[in-house]
This record gives C-alpha cells, structure tokens and sequence, in this order.
C-alpha cells in the first residue's frame, strides 16, 4: 500500500478532483439530510456525469456523495425527528428529544464526530483488510462465488420486516431484468423482441433511476409534500461538545465500531441495519437504559458510530470480492465496471492504485465532512426547509437528464418512464424496493460464474459438497425460510 | 367481498411468472442437468414469482383487516397528470431540445406541485427557478463534463 501513496497524494491535490470531493460532499450532505433524499439516490442521479470523468476522479466523486450522504442522514434524524435515511432511524430516537431539550448543537456534535469516526477509522481498517481479505478469495471458485452472490441476496430478506413472499418477488423482479439482453457465455438474446435497444441489456441508470427515484418522486407527490417544517435556529451556536462527553462514552463507541462494522463486512446487510443493532446494544449495556428515547447522549453515540462503521465494512467485500455490502456499494460496483474497474481479487493486481486510493479518499472526505458540517452547522435548518415543489421537480429533470446522457438516446428516457410506472405498482402491491437492486446487479455475475462452475464440473451437487460454497448455500437458504423460521419460533414460544 | 391488495398483487405476480415461463421456453438451448444454459436464470426468476404470487395471494385472502389506501384518487390523479407531463416533456426533447422544453416542465411542475400542496408561490421566483435550473443542468451537462443533451430534430 505504501508504493501507492505518491499517486494517492497526486490524486487528492488535483484541482478539479479536490474541487468535486468538496462539491461531492456538500450535495451528500444536502441529499442525505433531507429525508425522502438519500446519498444512494446522489449516487444514482449523478453516476452519468462521472462517463466522461477520469476513473479517479470519477471514484472521489462518488464516494464524495456517498459518505456526505451517509454522514448527513443524522441532521433530519435530530432537528425533524425524522430520519435522513433508514441508516439514521435510530438516531431519532434520543437526538429530537435531545435537540427539544434546547441541545441541538451538543446533538449535532455528537452526530457530526461519530460519523467522523465511524468512517475514518472502518476506511483505515477496510484499506488494512481488503487485499489479505482478496488474497483469501483468490481459493475461491465460481461454485463460492455463486453461493456469496446467492448469500447477498437473500441475506436482505432475513432482516426485511413484513412478507416474506414480497421481498422474494421483488429479488425475482430484478433477476428477471437483469436477464434481458445477450446471456453470459451463450450469449443468446433474452426478452429482447428484436429491439435493438434491448439487446444490450437494459441499464443500470435507466432501471434504477426509473424504480427507485422517478417513482419515489411521483409517490410522494401523490401523498402530498408536506410543508416546509419550521425547525428551530436556537442552540446551535458553538461546537456544542467537550472532550469529557467523548470519554465518558468511549467503551459505548467502540462496541458499536465493531458492530457497524462487522454488519457492514456481511453481504447484503449495511448500514440500514446497523444503526438498529447498535442503539440496541448502548441501552441493554447501559447504567441508565432508562434515559435511552428521551436525550441519552449514548444513544445518539451508538447508531450514528455504526452506520458510518458500516461504510468500511461494506467496501471490503466490495473490493475484494466484488460483492456489494449494501445497495450503494452494488450502484459503485456497478460504476467502476463502467470505468473499466471489475471489482474482485484481482483488482488489487490490476488496479492497485484505485482500490487503496477509494479507501483514503474515504477517510479524507470523513474529514472534510466533519469540518464541513461544523462550519456550517447554523445552516441546517435552511437545508430542511427547502420546498418540495422546488426540489422534486429539478430532480425530475436531472433523472431524464441522467438517462439520456447514460445511453444516447431518448429511448432509454421512455424506458425510465416505464421502470417509474413498474416502481409506482410495485409500490402500490407493497414490493419493497432494496431486493430489487442487489438481485439486479448481482444477478449478471451470479448467472456467469454458475454457468462456469457448471462448465467445470457438470453436476449441480458441488455446490453443495464443496465446504465453503455449501455452507453459504445452506446460509443462503435459512435467509430465504428466515422470516417463517422467525414467526415459527415466536408461535412456539407463545404458546410456552 | 372485497378484493384485497394482496390478491390483486399475488395474481399480476403470478400472470407475469407464467409469460415468463412461456417464452423462456422458446430460447434456443435447452436446460440440461449437466449444463444449465441461458434459461436458468430467467426461468428461476419466472418459477419464483409464480410462487410468491400464490404465497402472497393466500397471505392476502388470510388477511382479516381491511387494506389502508396508500395513496387517495385525487393522488393517484395526480401521479397520472405528473407522469403525462413527463412522457410530453421527452416528446419535446426530441424535436425542441433541451434548453427550450425544460423551462417550461420546471415551470409547470413546480406551480402544480405548489398548487395541489397548497402553497403560496410568487409568479417570478417560478420562472427565475424554472430558468436556473435548466441553465444550470446544461451548463453542468454540456460545459463542465462534455456530455450532450438533446438538441431537438429540429434544430439538428
């Protein structure tokens, strides 16, 4: 890692790549505050103007977006009660009750320094553990490959509440779109009707954009934009918090860094879950459960160190194995491809010097974020108060803007309509949406190195008799059966 | 009785799975135990959503509480003439272009998202905003990173 410094340092100097982390950030942090808004959806939304980019460059945007929008998801969470995203749920829980006691800068603080550390350090970690991690991969086959692609997806049901039946559809949903175009290896045209503009498969932008965003958008506005909420300017003067607060929570910091992550490390989960372990966590282990739901600053610490943990965790995989931690990661992945950048062991041969410079520019975004959040502290109740009617409709463009510049043609902006049309029923039949993406970006690399293994060794049972792959395939089918073993075993323990 | 969501959900589930299913099998190369091919995946995808379907339709008939409207008529309405005024909007892209069509969406959007929220929106600010944004975009687009946008049939 060391021999790449000089060109990580060379990259970070660089006008316009300094210029766009700094920019990157700022739209996170906007992004990932107002709730409804996500760093995903920065990500999604801005992935096309990264085509022209160099690769580096390209990288320290995104990841610029990323973690801005990560690490602001806590300010709707504090000064709304309402979370930023679902990484930010339970900050919500003593951060309002907290910033309603007239302590919304000591809140802020304490969100702003535990997504600092949360990220800098897993990014530190995550750069450490990635190529031993790789270098383990590389016994790996395509029977492994296939079962962790079939873990990541199914692992997603294990902690999605709710019909088990639905999070399975929704996974079928994006499996069957991932299929149309040319098969792996056969190449056969799947589903493409003769239609030119098929037969290149159908896009990340243009599916995921259409799905997850347009028809968000359209749903909401539905529902009807709430007004702009009024949040109170009082009490955010000042850094807000001492070196005694940070202390006096060490032990608590540390347990929910590991937690983050290791939730992170896993396929499929992220920081969505995460925030919700840790903040469980801080209060069974607490002196004073008690004041957690009412201010606790433990339980502000907890959530916010972990889902910002979770980022380095999620990238692990991400770079060793090509497998996403997260559906950001699987949107990155995604990404690099586009920048010629397969994610996997050999990445780290190949392209070296991308990989550990992801994971420094992760932890130096950390530091802008923080510094950049403290600066601008005073300001966060304007970002919240920007009107939807604004808002919503200027993304409406840069979603059609995104698909046009993502394939040439206006074709793929029609197509966008009708993956928002899929997203406002699936929607409306209660699919959730997160199964969709990973199963639609793993499905293209599951599909290929099934197929391989099958080449190698004609027989469906070595995914099962080899070690590694069978265990991940048993895992794979205890995520699938998980939410029925759940209600079994609550069913069982009722009537104990 | 009424039919639930679940059901309705449950039964396009299962319709889309048999499609699926029929026209998977029309590929070339057929599925072997020693070699699966292109129609696993598909064929997966099919096989599942016909079982979820069903899961999900039963779940729907065993449910005893009535489904909460997740979004009213007027709603709905509106989703519908936002999603028309996007189809318009990329008719346009293609013989107008870019620049002329897009202060116009922003415009519209943005006073009918502040009209049907109620909101007191000045007449200026609108097309001020409306014009920004589609400046902004391009220049974004087109100056900064090199991209093109649509320039219109007939300008071209």
């Amino acid at each position: 890692m060391i021999s790449y410094l000089p060109y990580i340092f060379s990259q970070l100097i660089q006008p316009m790549n300094l210029l766009l982390m700094i920019v990157g950030t700022a739209v996170g942090i906007i992004f990932g505050a107002i709730p409804g808004l996500s760093g995903t959806m920065a990500v999604m939304l801005f992935m096309p103007l990264t085509y022209s980019m160099e690769s580096s460059t390209a990288i320290i945007f995104m990841l610029a977006l990323w973690i801005g929008g990560c690490s602001g998801a806590f300010i709707g969470s504090v000064l709304l009660g309402i979370p930023g995203s679902a990484s930010a749920v339970a900050t919500c829980w003593d951060g309002h009750p907290m910033a309603k006691k007239g302590q919304a800068s000591k809140a802020l603080a304490i969100g702003m320094t535990a997504s600092f550390t949360g990220t800098f350090f897993s990014a530190i970690i995550g750069g450490l553990l990635a190529e031993k991690v790789a270098d383990f991969a590389f016994a790996m086959g395509p029977w492994e490959y296939t079962a962790l692609c079939l873990v990541a997806m199914t692992m997603v049901l294990a902690i999605s509440k709710g019909n088990m039946f639905k999070g399975l559809a929704s996974t079928c949903i994006g499996m069957l779109l991932a299929t149309v175009g040319f098969s792996p290896i056969d190449a056969e045209p799947r589903f493409v009707f003769d239609n030119m503009y098929l037969y290149g498969g159908l896009g990340m932008i243009v599916v995921l954009t259409g799905i997850f965003a347009v028809s968000h958008i359209l749903i909401t506005f539905g529902k009807g934009f709430d007004q702009p909420p009024e949040v109170s300017k009082e009490g955010l003067r000042g850094f807000g918090l001492t070196a005694k607060d940070i202390t006096s929570e060490l032990s608590n910091i540390i347990r929910s860094f590991l937690i983050g992550l290791g939730i992170g490390f896993l396929p499929g989960m992220g920081s969505g879950l995460s925030n919700l372990v840790a903040y469980s966590s801080a209060k069974n282990a607490s002196k004073h459960p008690e004041e957690y739901g009412h201010g606790a600053a433990g339980g502000i610490w907890a959530p916010e160190v972990a889902n910002n943990a979770a980022i380095g965790g999620a990238m692990i995989p991400m770079a060793a194995l090509g497998i996403p931690g997260d559906s950001t990661t699987a949107l990155l992945i995604g990404a690099l491809t586009i920048h010629g950048l397969e994610m996997g062991p050999m990445v780290f041969k190949n392209s070296g010097d991308i990989v550990y410079l992801m994971f420094v520019t992760v932890a130096v975004v950390a530091a802008i974020v923080l510094l950049m959040q403290a600066l601008c502290k005073r300001w966060f109740p304007y970002i919240l108060k920007v009107p939807s009617w604004y808002m919503y409709s200027a993304l409406l463009v840069i979603c059609l803007a995104s698909a046009y510049v993502d394939s040439g043609n206006l074709y793929k902006c029609g197509m966008m309509m009708v993956f928002a049309a899929v997203g406002i029923l699936m929607h409306l039949g209660g699919l959730p949406a997160s199964p969709l993406i990973l199963a639609f970006i793993l499905t293209p690399t599951l599909e290929k190195k099934m197929l391989q293994g099958f080449q190698s060794v004609p027989s469906w049972t070595t995914f099962f008799t080899r070690p590694v792959s069978g265990i991940l395939m048993v895992i794979a089918i205890i995520c699938i059966f998980s939410p029925l073993l759940k209600s079994l075993f609550a069913r069982i323990r009722g009537k104990k | 009785m009424k039919v639930k969501r679940d059901q309705i959900t449950g039964i396009v589930l299962v319709i889309i799975g048999i499609i699926i299913i029929g026209l998977i099998s029309q590929f070339k190369k057929p599925i072997t135990p020693e070699y699966p091919g292109p129609m696993l995946m598909p064929g997966i995808a099919g096989l599942g959503m016909i079982i979820c379907g069903l899961g999900i339709f039963v779940t729907g008939c065993r449910q005893s509480t009535p489904d909460k409207a997740d979004l009213s008529v007027a709603g709905f309405i509106r989703v519908i003439i936002t999603f028309a005024a996007l189809w318009l909007y990329i008719l346009g892209l293609q013989y107008l272009g870019f620049l002329i069509v897009t202060p116009f969406l922003v415009f519209g959007l943005t006073t009918y998202f502040a009209k049907a929220s109620k909101a007191d929106t000045k007449l200026w600010v609108r097309i001020v905003f409306a014009l920004a944004v589609t400046f902004i975009i391009w220049f974004m687009y087109v100056q900064l990173f090199g991209m093109d946008l649509p320039v219109g049939e007939l300008f071209e």
